[in-house]
Formats: C-alpha cells, structure tokens, sequence
C-alpha cells in the first residue's frame, strides 16, 4: 500500500489504517510463504523493460535471488531459534542508494515484520517502480491478506507525522547519515522502541601491489572498481576513498599507475562527470595540501580521477572527502600502519591481492576502533544482513527464552 | 615594484591611461606581473607554497605562459586562510557576500593592499567620467556602509566609488525603503552637474527601480553615468535580464549610460566594465581565461566556459589567479566595438551544479 499525505486532513484519515498496522498479529521470522513472494518480486524485475538502464536494480533482483536460496529459511530458523518479530518497523532509507529501501524492506519483511517505509524526498525511477511493483504483488489475491506487512508513506517534513510513527513502532531503522539520524530522533520512541542506524561510515582500499603487477585480471579489477565507486558517484558508505598500497616504493610506484591508467579509461568510458567537478576536487586536494603542509603531498590529476598522494597518514584523513573520482592514496610496506589512521567510522575495507581470512586475522589482532566488513574490490555494494556491524537478523526479532 | 615585482613597475603601470595601452604592452605586464606575483606569494604564503609544491610548481621557471599558471578555485578562500603577510600586518578583512552557501571568503588586506587597490580602481573607472569628483547617489543604505576590521565586498564596493564623490548621497533609508527625500534634494542641488550612481544590481532593481515604478515618480537622471554590480544570481531567480534591466532604468529615470561591472572581493579593485554594447573589459591590471569545466583545458573566444580571473591587485595574498564558478565567453581578443583596446567578453551566468544524492535524505529535514 502507498499511503500520501500532503495535509493534516490526509494524516487524520490514514490515522486509523496506520493503528490497525500497529495492532496487527505478528509474522513469523522466516514464514515460507515470503519465499513465493520474493520469487514473484523477482521476476516481475526481470520483466521490466527498462531495466538494462538500472544496474541497481539488476543487483537487487540477484540479491533477492542468491541471498534468499532454497535453504536459507531453514538454514536461518536453525540458527536464530525461539524468535518473534518485533512488531512494526518503521525504516527511512537514505537518498544516495535509491534501491536501498528494498534491502531494509526485505530485512524486515522476512524476519516477520510490518513494514513502514518513509519514500526519499527524491524520486528516483527505481524507487517508483520498486513500491509500485511491492503494491502489485499484495493487491493479488495470494497476498492480499497479509497486504499490512508493506506501507510506503510519502509525507514531506512534517514532523508531526514522524513523531506518530516513530512513537509507534517498535523498530525505527534510519538509514543515515549522520544529519537524518540527529534530525530523526528529535521525534521519541516509545520507551520499548530502539533505533537501528546507521550513520556516515568511511570506506577504503587496500592493494598489494606485487600481485597487482603480477596479475592478469587488471582490466576486470577495472571494472569492479568502477562499479564500487562510480555507480553512485562514490556517494555510497561503502564506496573508498582512499587508496593503500602496500608494498615498496618501486613496485607501488608501477602497480598505481597501471592501476590509475585502467581506471580513467573505463571511467572516461562509462561515465560523465557532473559539471564544475573537476575544480571541486582539486580545491578540496589543495585544502588538504594547504592544511597538512606535508611537502610529500602530491596531487595528480585526470580529467576524470584525481589522486591526492599522501606523505604520512592519520586518524583525520577520513574528514577529507568528496565525491564522483577523488581518491587519497597512501603507500606502506607494512600492514600495521593501519593502526595510525582506522577510525570508528571506518566501514569497509575492499582489497584485492590478500586471502581474505589472513586480512580479517591481521586487523583483529590490532584490534582496530573500525571496519566492519572485508570484502574483495568490486564486492562492496553486495548488500548482507549483517551490515554495519549489526546483525539485522537479531535487531528486528525478539528472543523468548525460557 | 619591490617586493612583489622586478620586470614590471606598478606604480607607473597605475597612472597609465587605459586607452593609451596596447595589446602587446599589457599582455608583458600581466604574463610577467602573474609570474612575479606567483613566486612572491609562494616565497610568503606557506598554505600557497604547500599549494603549489603539491602540484610540483617550479616557481622559479621562466618559460611559463599566462595560462600555465595554476589558479586557486574560487571556494578555498572560503575554507583556509590565504595570506602573504602576518597576521599583525593585516589592516581589514574583507569578505565576499554569500549568496548561497553559508560561509563567506576571507580576504586579508594590508595598508599598501588597500591603497594599490583604490589606486587601481581610480584609474579603471575615471577614465570613465567627465570629472574627477563628481555628486554621487549610492543606491544603499548609510548602515550598510560598517567600520571596523572586517567588511562585506558591498561595503568595499560603496567606499571604492566613494573614490569619485564630491559629495555621498544614500538613497536608501536603513531599512532598504528609498529616501525620497534625499533622492530629490541630491537631483535639485546638482541639476546641472554630470552625476554618479552606483549600486549593488539587485539593490538597483528591487529597491530603487521597482519603488520608483511603484511610486510613479519622475525623476531625471539623464545626466547621470550608472555603475552596477554583484552579479545577476538574484535577479535571474525573477528572471530579469540585462537588457529588461536597462530599458527599465531609461524608462523609469532617464538614464542611458548605465555599466555593469564584474568584480569580485577576491580580487577587489580590478574590475571589468561594460561598455555601451554590452562587452565587459578586463581592466589594464587583469585579464580572463576561459575553461572547460570538464577538462580546465582554455577555450577558444565564443566557447562558453569557467571563468579564470588574473589581477596584479592581490599584494598581501595568493589571490592574484583565481578559478571562479561563474561561467563566461570571451567574445574577442582586442577589437570591440567600443574602441576600447583589449580582450572582451561576457558573464552567462553561475555554473550548475547538478543534484547528487548525498548519504542522507537531508532535504526532507533541512530547512
């Protein structure tokens, strides 16, 4: 269901539907009767005519796919026994990853939950046809009854309105940053309420720069690089900033500019950059070079990617940040020079040339404030239900122990 | 000039005549003033220096061309402080007006800053008038005028042609209404006299213009010479152009010699001024560049592009090559219509920035 409300006479009206959300029975985490559902969902996606034009969206339907596997239901209710759904979940999905929304729908969709969605303010054409394809699907008769498990709500800046369904859920998923969050918790829980957020994060990478040389996937790491980065104009949490190299001078020095090369090709390729860009990020290289005064502060610049090199690093480096091709880059031989520099806003940790688990090992041993997730470059979209550190799985159910 | 310059003398260089200089002439003045501009200002700004050693800037090379030189984007005098002096030195602080964005430029100005720029401004604009002095009706109010340390461009802008005034009027009472009065008794007492009126444009239209309109009033300024400036941002969003503007003002006052003028309190002093057909002139102390805005690559005269500002006015700070945001065309290299001599060109307006969706769903809770 697609709930408006553009006045006070709207949200009057929709008051008494919404308290008849709040006072419905719960699901059942992992209801078999979701898998037909998401199996629908898909494949109305893949019928979409349009849908060459929306990579994301394409990543979604192959997320439903993969992620929800004949087995994971079972696999799950094996694994997470004696749990209830929460009730209703309230979610703001943020602006930058328009088909976000789905994720946190289908988090707490499966795991039993009435689901409240706020729609961004932006519009994009993926939202559109992600909630008007959810409202297909529950008007057929198959899923008509349990149409309360699915409301987006369009409502613009009305506080009033926040307050009411945040007061009345049981689960206020704010997908960030750090302003929504602050501005969505002016509106109270209930006292048995709890938010889930999640807030501005900071991604990077890492490269060993000997297998980089040594391999011949360059071209394909390209291209996953550009998918990491460029399909939301590096606007994504997950989406890195920085660059570490990790190897010595030499090796690096070949590796990143073989690298660089690739990755302005396919970036001139694919991609436009939006106008004044250009100027933006080498103001924001020079602010950093001007602030630091590090005379190894190197800026090098491409019509498309600009690189900002950097002479020593630190905890603020993460502060220095913008969008849509500007990358800080940093060598080191040593991977315990992660410590100077990994903060709490540190999220994900692509890399490319490391066995994964020898990486994980490695950073757990210096037990670092950050990074919540390691995966390889060209991963970093891939969206899991343990995100941001937090098990959504555990957050949008109860335990009833005995 | 000592420190700033060797091959060039600026004090000279600011009695000039503007007509009286040629292509050639101001092109060794400019290319070689930039160049000496920038190794000073490298020599006595660290965050310039730290700048330019970024992007490996051999200040001590003689082969550079105008356009080589790396310009500072427009926004960093917004975010860091660029001064060549210390702190002790600096005399006022001036700081553009911000339209949009919350955070204003920060210039620092030292005592000889200030008189070069007045000196620079006396020479550009009274080859313009008939007189030295000359009555003048300053479209504003007395309060936007402030003392102290720090001042806004469009007080900068007020006491700059406050330069030319046998005597200042303002026409605007304190809470921008017009001071009919003022305006009739300055109109009365200077019948005769050529006059001089300057004011911010949208202060122009909104306040002076439309009052008038909406007054009925007559008034006769025929005999009056207008300077207006502060860019068209405001206007555009009530979608008034330049030409709408002027037939306005000759309608409503009699005014014919009406001059736009590109400026910036990035580099205060030097401006660039219309002329009857439409064309800006960079002053004999500045000179543009177009670019890309994809690329920064220059682009040819009648490509419409960033427009790069360079001014030997900037003495106490890095400010003397700047990339702006405005976007701009350079109609031709020395043969207006006018007869002025030297490069001409033309504002169209500020550059787009496109949405891009940032983390959070922020333009449903900010205001």
């Amino acid at each position: 269901m697609l709930i408006t409300i553009n006045d006070a006479v709207d949200f009057d009206n929709s008051k008494s539907f919404f308290e008849e959300i709040f006072n419905a029975e719960p699901g059942k985490p992992f209801d078999d009767f979701w898998i037909t559902f998401i199996n629908d969902f898909v494949l109305e996606i893949s019928n979409y005519s349009e849908l060459k034009k929306y990579g994301d969206l394409v990543a979604l339907a192959n997320w439903c796919k993969n992620f929800f596997s004949e087995d994971y239901f079972s696999k799950k209710s094996s694994v997470y026994k004696n749990r209830v759904a929460r009730g209703t979940v309230f979610h703001i999905p943020p602006n930058n990853v328009p088909t976000n929304l789905a994720y946190s729908f289908f988090a707490g969709l499966i795991t039993g939950n009435r689901n409240l969605i706020r729609l961004p303010s932006s519009s994009a054409p993926q939202i559109e046809f992600i909630i008007e394809t959810l409202n297909k699907l529950f008007e057929k008769r198959y899923y008509v009854a349990r149409d309360k498990f699915f409301c987006a709500i369009k409502y613009q800046k009305e506080r009033t309105i926040t307050d009411f369904l945040s007061f009345n859920c049981d689960r206020r998923v704010i997908w960030g940053g750090d302003m929504s969050i602050k501005s969505v918790r002016e509106s109270s829980l209930n006292p048995m309420g709890n938010d889930i957020v999640f807030p501005d994060r900071y991604s990077f990478s890492i490269i060993n720069a000997e297998e980089y040389n040594a391999s011949n996937q360059k071209k394909q790491l390209a291209l996953r690089f550009y998918n990491d980065v460029f399909i939301f104009d590096q606007n994504a949490c997950t989406a890195p900033h920085l660059v570490i190299w990790l190897g010595n001078k030499k090796t690096v020095s070949s590796a990143a500019k073989a690298f660089w090369e690739l990755q302005e090709k396919v970036v001139s390729k694919k991609y436009e950059l939006p106008p004044n860009k250009f100027s933006e990020k080498l103001a924001l290289g020079y602010k950093y070079a001007a602030m630091k005064k590090d005379l190894r502060t190197r800026i090098i610049s491409q019509k498309n990617i600009v690189r900002v090199q950097l002479g020593s690093i630190d905890k603020k480096i993460d502060s220095f940040k913008l969008n849509c091709g500007l990358f800080f880059e940093y060598t080191t031989d040593d991977i315990n020079d992660l410590k100077k520099f990994v903060n709490k806003r540190y999220q994900t940790l692509s890399y490319f040339g490391f066995h994964p688990e020898k990486i994980r090992n490695d950073l757990l041993n210096m037990q670092l404030p950050g990074i919540d997730r390691i995966v390889p470059i060209g991963s970093t979209l891939d969206f899991d239900l343990i995100w941001d550190g937090k098990d959504l799985i555990s957050e949008l159910t109860r335990i009833v122990n005995v | 000039m000592k420190p700033y310059f060797e091959s060039i003398d600026l004090h000279t260089w600011i009695k000039r005549d503007p007509l009286s200089v040629n292509f050639e002439e101001k092109k060794f003045v400019i290319e070689s003033g930039i160049r000496e501009l920038t190794k000073y200002h490298y020599h006595s700004s660290e965050t310039y220096r730290a700048i330019l050693n970024s992007i490996q800037f051999n200040v001590n090379s003689k082969h550079y061309m105008l356009h080589e030189f790396p310009p500072i984007p427009i926004k960093l005098f917004k975010e860091i402080d660029l001064l060549s002096v210390s702190k002790n030195e600096v005399k006022k602080v001036l700081t553009s007006s911000g339209t949009t964005s919350k955070t204003v430029s920060k210039i620092f100005l030292d005592a000889n800053n200030l008189k070069i720029q007045q000196q620079m401004l006396i020479n550009t604009v009274g080859s313009m008038l008939p007189a030295k002095r000359m009555p003048l009706l300053i479209i504003d109010s007395r309060e936007t005028v402030a003392q102290g340390g720090s001042i806004s461009a469009r007080s900068a802008g007020i006491i700059g042609f406050g330069l030319f005034a046998s005597e200042k009027v303002f026409a605007l009472n304190n809470d921008l209404t017009l001071d009919l009065d003022s305006v009739l008794l300055f109109l009365e007492k200077n019948k005769y006299k050529p006059l001089l009126i300057f004011g911010f444009t949208y202060i122009v239209w909104k306040h002076f213009i439309k009052e008038i309109n909406e007054l009925k009033l007559d008034l006769d300024f025929s005999k009056g010479i207008l300077f207006h400036g502060g860019g068209w941002k405001k206007l555009n969003e009530t979608k008034v152009s330049n030409q709408q503007f002027r037939s306005e003002i000759k309608k409503q006052i009699k005014l014919g010699d009406v001059h736009d003028y590109y400026g910036m309190a990035e580099q205060a002093g030097s401006i660039s001024i219309e002329c009857r057909f439409g064309n800006l002139h960079t002053s004999i102390f500045s000179d543009v560049i177009i670019r890309d805005p994809n690329t920064l690559e220059v682009c040819s005269n009648g490509v419409q592009g960033l427009i790069q500002t360079l001014s030997l006015g900037p003495l106490s700070y890095p400010g003397h090559n700047i990339l702006t945001e405005d976007l701009g065309v350079i109609i031709g290299d020395d043969n207006c219509r006018c007869g002025k001599p030297g490069k001409y060109f033309r504002v169209v307006g500020r550059v787009q920035y496109s949405e891009l969706r940032g983390c959070s769903d922020v333009y449903a809770y900010n205001d």
